[in-house]
């Protein structure tokens, strides 16, 4: 517990060095000036903190106004949470009411009575060992928040639901589609594949922030969800604000109808746009894309196929669907 | 009216017992000081070695001390050089006189 006691007259110095040893205190600094106590001042522990604890300040020092010492500490970045006890004559109202509002925590009043003193400094350290206490927790809490959002980011990425949606993420995208798609090549059956962007999205959160965002996000998502009810079918978060749809056992025309489905159902949601430039409300844009796999092929020309067709259906106006068979079959012209 | 040079006993803390030597040599110190300045016309510094000493006195027990202090304060402050004299007289009479027994106030 780093004690500074600053006061222009050795006697006092002295009588309250005798004082504190007495009371237990060990780390006792003694100034005769400001000046003098700026070695203590600028000191830093290893932390970067300051060693001291308390400081006591003399008010009545020659040259010196105390009470604009006491608030220029109050005003040092670091030595602001050291509590300052200052020592004075003068104890009418008004003084102490100076005193107070320039920073010191409590008062000591000349002559020195050492019940009071020891009182006084026994509070103010207490308050000190409080404080100091509460700043650590805070610096844990702060720690363990950060690792905890660490870990959450880590689970999400080993986990197969995407956190905000709670609908399967594109990791589980993946693997379903490699799944299907492998399966569909060894029977012969068709596999198709939506990939859906909500229209003008970027607009909709700069309009309604990114909460609203989210929350659009989440109703599309349950939307898609809810219409799809088929085990081999499978609705994604893909990316920010586009999602995959697999369709197992799904020719090109059925497809195309699940994707105006949705397209129905989204606009069915009826979640203000004022900003989408093709409806009042906010709607998706869909690509079609339908394979009947062969082993060897690869699987990215499905994918590849509904991107495409997703970006047709976006130059064709929006708000819709564009269904494209993969490159084996008759290229298909809605 | 009590003799002049009767003993004046001064309670004092005994855990301040190693201060007092050092203590008493300062108020000697500050006799002299109070002294010189008064022969120099200084009042100013008059004023100010008795703001010191009534910072101190009664902290150490010497509350005796406090009375004459605001007298050269008050005096060296209104270029009152008639009151400095006599306080510092005073001052000059009581301090050979003061004699420190140890007692504990909270005992």
């Amino acid at each position: 517990m780093g004690i500074l006691v600053i006061d222009d007259s050795e006697d006092i110095l002295q009588l309250l060095r005798v004082m504190l040893e007495r009371a237990g205190y060990q780390d006792i600094r003694l100034a005769h000036s400001m000046d003098e106590a700026a070695v203590h001042f600028g000191e830093r522990t290893v932390e970067g903190r300051s060693p001291l604890d308390l400081i006591l300040l003399d008010l009545m020092m020659p040259g010196t106004d105390g009470l604009e010492a006491c608030a220029r500490l109050k005003a040092d970045p670091v030595l602001q949470d050291v509590p300052v006890i200052v020592v004075t004559a003068r104890t009418s109202s008004k003084a102490l009411e100076e005193a107070f509002q320039a920073g010191a925590i409590d008062f000591v009043r000349k002559p020195v009575d050492r019940t009071e003193l020891l009182t006084r400094i026994r509070s103010a350290l207490r308050l000190k060992q409080e404080m100091d206490r509460t700043k650590a927790h805070e610096r844990q809490l702060l720690e363990l928040t950060e690792g905890l959002m660490a870990a959450n980011q880590a689970l999400e990425r080993l986990s197969s639901l995407d956190g905000l949606t709670e609908i399967p993420n594109r990791r589980s995208f993946e693997a379903f589609l490699d799944r299907e798609w492998r399966l569909a090549a060894r029977k012969g059956h068709p596999i198709s594949l939506l990939m859906i962007d909500i229209d003008y999205f970027k607009r909709f959160n700069d309009r309604y922030g990114h909460l609203a965002g989210d929350d659009c996000l989440r109703r599309v998502a349950q939307a898609l969800s809810r219409a799809l009810g088929r085990p081999g079918d499978l609705v994604a978060r893909y990316g920010g604000e586009e999602f995959g749809v697999i369709l197992a056992d799904t020719p090109l025309e059925n497809a195309t109808l699940v994707a105006q489905g949705l397209s129905q159902a989204v606009r069915d949601l009826a979640i203000p746009h004022a900003e989408s430039g093709c409806s009042d409300r906010v709607t998706i844009s869909l690509g079609v894309a339908s394979q009947v796999p062969v082993p060897g092929d690869p699987q990215e020309a499905l994918v590849l196929a509904a991107d495409r067709a997703l970006y047709q259906a976006k130059e064709a106006g929006r708000n819709g669907a564009w269904p494209r068979p993969v490159e084996r079959e008759v290229p298909h012209v809605r | 009216m009590s003799d002049s040079a009767s003993p004046i006993l001064v309670a004092v803390n005994p855990d301040l017992e190693e201060l007092i030597p050092g203590f008493l040599a300062n108020r000697a110190r500050e006799l002299a000081e109070l002294k010189e300045a008064l022969g120099r016309g200084d009042l100013a510094q008059i004023r100010a070695i008795g703001h010191r000493l009534r910072g101190v006195a009664g902290s150490y027990g010497f509350g005796m001390l406090t009375p004459l202090a605001r007298e050269l304060e008050q005096g060296g402050g209104e270029g009152n050089a008639a009151v400095c004299e006599r306080a510092i007289a005073e001052y000059a009479q009581l301090l050979p006189r003061l004699q420190v027994t140890y007692l504990d106030p909270d005992a």
